[in-house]
């Protein structure tokens, strides 16, 4: 990760359970909307970046 | 309330985020449905041991209440959020899907109507007194049963049908 934020704190920043970042990793969990701005917000991106973009894109 | 509620009866200490209130709701919707299976079949059992020993306990018909009156709430609750509705977008997606439900409720009236014959006519008499009682009156009484179960199946199911065109 760029902001060297382990998964355990980017939940907790967030307000969800580090299985549930671990989720979204993997692609087994879609997120609701409010959930990705969230996590854009706190990494400090947007969603298209964060989510759209295979190539070249840490999540 | 309705999470505090969820969180005591999972023993969870704290609010459950999103993924988990999904998986949460998921797996108390399945154990509720087996649940309700459960005590269908439980009910029946409650029955076939009543009718064995000529008497009607108190567990059978309180089965029974109980189940009818978690599947009307259920229904109830369903049809005013609207969650069973199905929209028809074109004619033909309608005639379809009418054509769906008829062949379902033909099937269901069917089904109900054998089941209440052996069941009603065979089975209990047979545990009650040992003897069996069948007539064509009674075919004829459990056959026109089924057409009414699967003509209300039919009308029933009709009205979830939402015509957009």
């Amino acid at each position: 990760m760029q902001m060297k934020l382990t998964q355990i704190e980017l939940a907790k920043k967030v307000g969800v359970a580090r299985q549930t970042i671990n989720l979204i990793e993997n692609n087994k969990y879609n997120p609701s909307l409010s959930l990705c701005i969230c996590l854009a917000k706190e990494l400090k991106t947007d969603l298209n970046t964060l989510f759209w973009e295979e190539i070249g894109n840490e999540k | 309330m309705r999470n505090k509620l969820i969180n005591r009866f999972i023993g969870a200490i704290d609010d459950r985020d999103e993924y988990q209130q999904q998986e949460i709701y998921k797996e108390l919707a399945l154990s509720g449905m087996l649940l309700w299976y459960l005590t269908m079949l439980l009910m029946v059992v409650g029955l076939i041991v009543d009718t064995i020993h000529n008497k009607l306990s108190f567990l059978t018909p309180a089965l029974f209440i109980i189940n009818m009156v978690y599947a009307g709430i259920i229904m109830s609750r369903l049809r005013k959020k609207q969650l069973d509705d199905t929209d028809c977008a074109s004619i033909e997606e309608y005639e379809e899907k009418k054509k769906r439900l008829k062949k379902s409720s033909t099937f269901g009236g069917v089904l109900w109507g054998l089941f209440m014959l052996i069941f009603m006519q065979y089975v209990f008499p047979y545990l009650s007194t040992g003897e069996i009682d069948v007539s064509w009156l009674k075919v004829l009484i459990w056959g026109i049963g089924g057409i009414f179960f699967g003509s209300m199946m039919y009308w029933f199911s009709k009205s979830k049908l939402q015509k957009h065109f």
